[in-house]
């Protein structure tokens, strides 16, 4: 059902219903039509009856009567089946009858019809030479003085049904034709509404076609001129694109940033060896070609390692290769493999650290905090301390990374962990860095499931904290 | 003439300028700081813009669009990693001249760098021809009657700004200004001394006065 499209689904259920609202319109119409016409026949199968009771009950004698008979049996309608049966009570012995009659009755005994009392009648619908019939059969008091003994005189009279039945079959015809017309005309006039009805959505599919990367702004989708049933729809949709868009932007953005990272000490090389080469030049200038080659080299390949670096860590986040570590160890091997660099500054490591354990990828984790450590000293002051600390806090472990540097701007912050951003006067400092390091630490403690926040302040210098969730 | 490149990678920024001072005779100032270049840019008469992209302090396309806005018309190379034709057509329109996505040849650079000045002063072709002197920028050598004369660097870098902006007056602060870069103390006087000169080794007869002084204006030179 679930791949049945809207339209045949509400096509299906409302054809349904129209074919059932039709039908009961119908059967109902046919049994109202049908009763009509046999209560027509049966008025008159009653006032002939009721004609014959009067003709026998007139105050005549026997062979008045037999002659009155004789014409009530040869009256004829178009419908009537010739003549009438009269008898008394239960006598066996008919007054009067034709033979058509003597079948009639004979077919009455055969199928047990029960006597109407005194008074009544009853109709049944026969069978009789293959064709329908309707017949009554009244019962009147017997008042007349030419057979004082007997009680009762039946009358039986018969009228062909077979025009009734024909003319309900014509209508029945007529019925089942209109509801076969309405029907389809009602379908056709759904599928056509239906259609008209879900037109926007076709719009919107046919705008969201078009919408491809690149360029996933969703200005295409004027959500001011969709249905207004659709608008959630397209809000939803609007702003998925948004963050797609910003996903891919920040991609290309990416994608442009290494190619300028990376093509620029390619171009510093290249220049510096195609300059070099532009005349002869003493053995000295050589040398600091060399040397100026071998700079710009080794800012590439530091380049290509991180980006490998932060290319692994997207991949790594699999159980299987972590394992439980003791936290206090790991930050006093780091602090240790950094207190030489931060001595040239004069600063000083200290470590403060809690004994807990937790399971992490060993290497990775330490690679995050080396690298925010290395910032630290990087752009910490000299001659000041920066201060390790962990401690657990309500199931997380918090690592707080403290030196005594200077404020980092409020807007900074935000892209402190951009892949690439080093802030202008990174920049142009020469500090080497490439701008990876920060947005690799926070790759990797997101893959840890962990987060990296920073304060900075000029008073209380800049402290980044790594937030682990301990499993 | 005169070049500014911007560009904060200083080995590639030195390099360029290098390139440009032995390729192709300039001089050339060099900032390392977008703020820096905007305003060297807008300061300087500068005959030529090497411009990078991603600079701190300021991005090249804002640079440019700043000194495009102030009028100033001088020719633009962008150089930079950008290499989408998007990126290409974006700095054109902004109103760089030409683009260049790194890395380059630098003496495809030079030779750009070479068309783009000669341009700029409406002589496309790299001969000059003006009466019976004749001028080869590529090789930047100088003949009268078909025979080469020998010129010192300086005196060749006048000769051929003269040239360029032949049928115009050039001031001595045009020539100051067009000739050194930033480092140089400059002289008026050093500037008489180089026409003198240039004049001696033109014209040794005093007959033809290729270059004529407009005295409290400057020099011309007319084709």
């Amino acid at each position: 059902m679930s791949s049945l499209s809207i339209k045949k689904r509400v096509g299906i259920n409302v054809t349904i219903v129209i074919f059932v609202v039709i039908s009961i319109i119908s059967i109902h119409a046919y049994s109202e039509f049908k009763e009509a016409l046999e209560r027509n026949l049966d008025y008159r199968l009653q006032s002939d009856a009721v004609s014959a009771y009067i003709l026998l009950n007139s105050n005549h004698n026997d062979e008045l009567i037999k002659e009155h008979i004789s014409l009530l049996l040869s009256a004829k309608t178009d419908y009537h089946l010739r003549g009438y049966a009269v008898w008394f009570d239960q006598d066996k012995t008919m007054l009067t009858s034709s033979d058509t009659f003597k079948e009639i009755k004979a077919i009455l005994d055969q199928e047990h019809t029960i006597a109407p009392k005194t008074g009544e009648f009853n109709f049944t619908n026969i069978t009789y030479k293959d064709k329908p019939c309707r017949v009554i059969w009244a019962s009147f008091e017997n008042k007349t003085k030419s057979f004082p003994n007997k009680k009762t005189i039946n009358v039986l009279v018969a009228i062909s049904s077979r025009h009734a039945w024909g003319e309900i079959t014509n209508f029945m015809n007529v019925l089942i034709l209109i509801g076969v017309i309405s029907i389809w005309a009602s379908v056709g006039l759904i599928m056509w509404i239906l259609r008209w009805a879900l037109r926007p959505i076709d719009d919107m599919a046919k705008k969201m076609n078009r919408i491809s990367a690149p360029n996933v702004s969703s200005d295409e989708l004027n959500i001011d001129e969709t249905a207004l049933e659709l608008q959630p729809f397209a809000t939803a949709w609007q702003s998925m694109l948004n963050r797609l868009d910003k996903a891919i932007q920040q991609e290309k953005r990416f994608i442009a940033d290494a190619s300028h990272e990376l093509r620029t000490p390619l171009a510093a090389m290249k220049s510096t060896l195609q300059v070099a080469k532009l005349k002869d030049r003493d053995a000295d200038y050589y040398k600091q070609a060399i040397d100026k080659s071998l700079t710009s080299m080794q800012r590439m390949e530091m380049l290509i390692e991180q980006l490998l670096e932060l290319a692994r860590s997207q991949e790594q986040s699999l159980e299987l290769s972590q394992n439980e570590v003791n936290i206090a160890n790991m930050l006093s091997e780091i602090a240790e493999q950094h207190r030489n660099n931060a001595s040239q500054k004069g600063q000083n490591i200290e470590v403060n650290s809690c004994n807990a354990k937790i399971r992490c990828h060993e290497h990775q984790l330490a690679r995050a905090i080396s690298n925010i450590l290395t910032n630290a000293i990087k752009y910490g002051p000299s001659n000041s301390t920066i201060t390790i600390t962990s401690k657990v806090d309500d199931n997380n472990l918090l690592i707080k990374i403290h030196d005594c540097g200077g404020n980092i701007a409020e807007e900074e912050i935000e892209f402190l962990f951009e892949r690439f951003y080093r802030s202008d006067k990174v920049r142009t400092s020469g500090s080497g860095g490439v701008g990876l390091g920060l947005s690799l630490a926070k790759e990797i403690v997101n893959s840890h499931g962990g987060e990296i926040t920073v304060e900075s302040s000029a008073k209380a210098g800049t402290v980044f904290t790594i937030s682990l969730p301990m499993k | 003439m005169r070049a500014l490149v911007v560009e904060d990678e200083t080995i590639l920024a030195n390099n360029i300028a290098q390139a440009l001072r032995e390729g192709a005779g300039f001089a050339v100032d060099v900032s390392n700081d977008g703020l820096e270049g905007l305003h060297f840019a807008t300061t300087t008469p500068y005959d030529l813009l090497v411009l990078d992209l991603m600079l701190p302090g300021m991005d090249g396309m804002d640079i440019l669009k700043n000194i495009r806005a102030k009028g100033i018309k001088t020719a633009v190379l962008i150089m930079t990693a950008r290499d989408t034709s998007e990126d290409i057509i974006n700095g054109l329109n902004i109103g760089a001249d030409d683009y260049l996505t790194k890395p380059f040849d630098i003496g495809e650079f030079i030779a750009r760098c070479r068309a783009l000045v000669r341009r700029s002063y409406r002589e496309p072709s790299p001969e000059i021809t003006i009466s019976n002197i004749r001028i080869n920028t590529l090789k930047k050598q100088v003949f009268v009657f078909d025979k080469l004369v020998t010129l010192t660097a300086l005196e060749y870098k006048t000769l051929e700004y003269l040239v360029m902006r032949c049928n115009e007056v050039v001031t001595k602060t045009d020539l100051l200004e067009h000739l050194y870069d930033q480092s140089w103390d400059r002289d008026s006087n050093v500037i008489e001394v180089h026409i003198s000169s240039l004049r001696k080794k033109l014209d040794p007869e005093k007959t033809l006065n290729p270059i004529k002084t407009l005295r409290g204006h400057g020099y011309i030179i007319e084709r």
